[in-house]
């Protein structure tokens, strides 16, 4: 009892953690969920050059034109997430993940943390 | 009793974390694999991918006839797929999805872009150059700087180095980017491991000592534009209200005005002036960046 | 061995099926800190939010940065996450993945201590991704930083960053490795420039001064700049 009790409290831990980038540059239009990309789990297995140079990705949330014909084609993220390395594309639900309307932003940043929390509907900042 | 059932639980949670995510995918309950919108979108995704992709062009193309049948299989796949979407059956949809996902996959890794691997490898001997190149100016600085001499003295492997550089430019006309970038990875490992020796435990100072007036009211000047630069950046992070960003665009206009008379004083030769003038420009931006929201710590 | 892992994630995933009840005192779980205070929700999500809420001081109170937003809420409330995905239940918890990794005292940005888990080969990652088995070459270079003002000087060290990073990732586009070329604020840092660029963002936040302005200040730096 005491186990599965404790795996409630342990299951229901964060998932969205400091440095998670949602990107939505596509998304919305295509009625799909937001992307939300985890920095924390590709840190604890890359050094940050293999993305941000090997693998051309810019610093900036949303400055990467990402789309899934370039991952599919082995550009951006596809250059892993093609069933070798990490998943394959067929898994859509493990990256898009995030909560429909999600602006694209890096999650809990510094500039997030100084303005105002929008009443606005979800997706405007 | 308690302390057993947690080491079982943690014990239970380390030997599923061993197995890693491949199990995980295996244990996706089976009405949110074939959740019939996430199919939708999926066939969606591969009729997308079969119409535009250049990986299934390239597949198409292929010389290798076992890349061409794993291309037309693919799009098989996605007809059979459509039928059984078509007839209600989700699962078998998914399930033949995933197949042409994973032939398509499959024809990208065995057909390659080799034009975009030679712009990758040209991008990143462009990088790599650049890098070299500083490393080469930082050793130069620094050991003129640091050694009692004052003077450049060329680091114990600048022979080898310059070769490997040399070469690579070689290579590089030749377009052979890649192997370019691997000589230049090596001049690379040879500076930083120089400039680590003549490093030692050094620590560099950048001080805020002038060798003269008009060299610190440069600097002033540069400070000045380091702020005014984050005028418009702020406007766009912080998403102030327009009353804000009027009187904020006041304070801005005002410090302009000031930086004009600091330049007039600079240059009749007061420099004091001229300074303290750029000092008081640099407090009127900060204001107009705390007036839309900048908090600043000091 | 496989069959025993679907039977374990299946335990994982089924708990919160079968358990409603307040949270329990579970000693053993590191996180324990962190998840005392969390209870099974049973809520709806507040619909409009897609962040924690964050009060505005006023410029005079500046401590707001010190101010540690909530960390590592739950997926219902993190506003990030959609709870209603089947996918989000799939992936791993972070807290799950620190438990072996050095922490920061303050828990601030990940609260991960990353470099001493590199140091310490807790985690290996990968430098390049054509070449699973090299190393970076670190560059060991500090350099101190004099800021105008009364905060202690700021020490930059090129270790910790080349463990990560290749030198163009910074050099030229955001710092001239150049001493005196580059003009660094507060202010720019705070606005995701310069520094900013990834601290604030992926690496640790500004919150903790001492972290980066470290070094104390010689009465010698004071020398050549007017009040």
């Amino acid at each position: 009892m005491c186990v599965l009790a404790g795996t409630v409290v342990f299951s229901n831990l964060a998932r969205a953690e400091y440095g998670d980038v949602v990107i939505n540059n596509y998304s919305d239009a295509q009625n799909i969920r937001p992307v939300v990309f985890p920095h924390w789990f590709h840190r604890i297995r890359f050094a940050c050059k293999v993305c941000h140079t090997d693998l051309g990705f810019k610093f900036k949330a949303g400055g990467n034109d990402i789309n899934m014909v370039k991952i599919v084609d082995g550009q951006y993220c596809g250059a892993c997430h093609n069933g070798t390395l990490a998943w394959s594309v067929k898994n859509c639900n493990l990256c898009h993940s995030g909560k429909p309307g999600t602006a694209t932003q890096v999650h809990e940043s510094t500039t997030q943390e100084l303005t105002v929390p929008s009443s606005a509907p979800a997706g405007k900042r | 009793m308690t302390v057993r059932a947690i080491i079982l639980w943690l014990i239970l949670l380390t030997m599923a974390e061993a197995q890693g995510l491949h199990a995980a995918e295996n244990m996706l309950p089976s009405n949110s694999r074939s959740s019939l919108e996430t199919v939708r979108q999926k066939l969606q995704l591969v009729k997308t991918l079969l119409a535009k992709s250049p990986a299934i062009e390239r597949a198409a193309r292929s010389d290798d006839p076992a890349v061409q049948r794993q291309a037309m299989a693919a799009h098989a796949l996605y007809a059979k797929a459509n039928d059984a979407l078509g007839a209600g059956d989700a699962t078998q949809a998914d399930a033949l999805l995933d197949k042409a996902l994973q032939l398509i996959e499959n024809a990208t890794r065995q057909a390659p872009d080799p034009l975009q691997a030679e712009k990758a490898q040209q991008t990143r001997y462009t990088e790599l150059l650049g890098s070299v190149h500083g490393l080469q100016a930082t050793y130069q600085d620094l050991s003129m700087r640091l050694t009692s001499k004052k003077t450049f003295a060329p680091p114990a492997e600048a022979a080898r180095i310059s070769t490997l550089i040399d070469q690579a430019r070689s290579l590089a006309h030749g377009l052979h980017y890649s192997e370019a970038g691997e000589l230049l990875k090596s001049a690379h490992a040879l500076l930083i491991t120089a400039l680590n020796k003549l490093l030692g435990s050094t620590t560099l100072m950048y001080d805020l000592k002038f060798k003269s007036a008009s060299e610190e009211f440069d600097y002033e000047m540069a400070r000045y534009h380091s702020y005014e630069e984050l005028v418009p950046i702020a406007y766009v992070e912080l998403k102030p209200s327009e009353d804000s960003i009027k009187l904020s665009e006041r304070f801005v206009q005002e410090s302009r005005e000031m930086k004009v008379r600091a330049k007039q004083q600079a240059a009749s030769g007061d420099f004091a002036s001229a300074i303290g003038t750029m000092l008081e420009a640099v407090k009127k931006v900060q204001a107009a960046l705390q007036l839309v929201g900048l908090v600043l710590p000091e | 061995m496989f069959r025993l892992s679907e039977l374990l994630h299946f335990a994982l995933l089924a708990a919160p099926l079968s358990v409603a009840t307040a949270a329990p005192q579970v000693a053993g779980a590191k996180a324990a800190a962190t998840a005392a205070s969390v209870a099974p929700s049973s809520q709806p999500a507040p619909q409009n939010r897609t962040r924690p809420p964050v009060t505005r001081l006023s410029p005079n109170s500046f401590n707001r940065l010190l101010k540690i937003a909530p960390r590592h809420l739950p997926p219902l409330e993190d506003g990030i996450h959609d709870p209603a995905n089947a996918g989000t239940n799939v992936l791993q918890p972070p807290l799950e993945a620190y438990t072996s990794l050095p922490k920061t005292e303050s828990d601030l940005g990940n609260g991960v201590d990353w470099v001493r888990a590199t140091d310490e080969n807790r985690i290996k990652p990968v430098w390049d991704i054509s070449n699973p088995d090299a190393k970076p070459t670190v560059l060991v270079m500090d350099i101190v930083r004099v800021p105008k003002g009364s905060m202690p000087n700021e020490l930059f060290p090129h270790r910790q960053h080349t463990l990560w990073l290749d030198c163009s990732n910074c050099h030229p586009a955001i710092f001239i490795p150049q001493k005196g070329a580059n003009q660094i604020s507060m202010a720019a840092n705070l606005l995701g420039q310069k520094c900013g660029v990834c601290h604030g963002k992926v690496a640790f936040p500004f919150s903790q001064c001492k972290r980066c302005h470290s070094q104390p200040k010689v009465a010698a730096d004071k020398t050549g700049v007017r009040p």
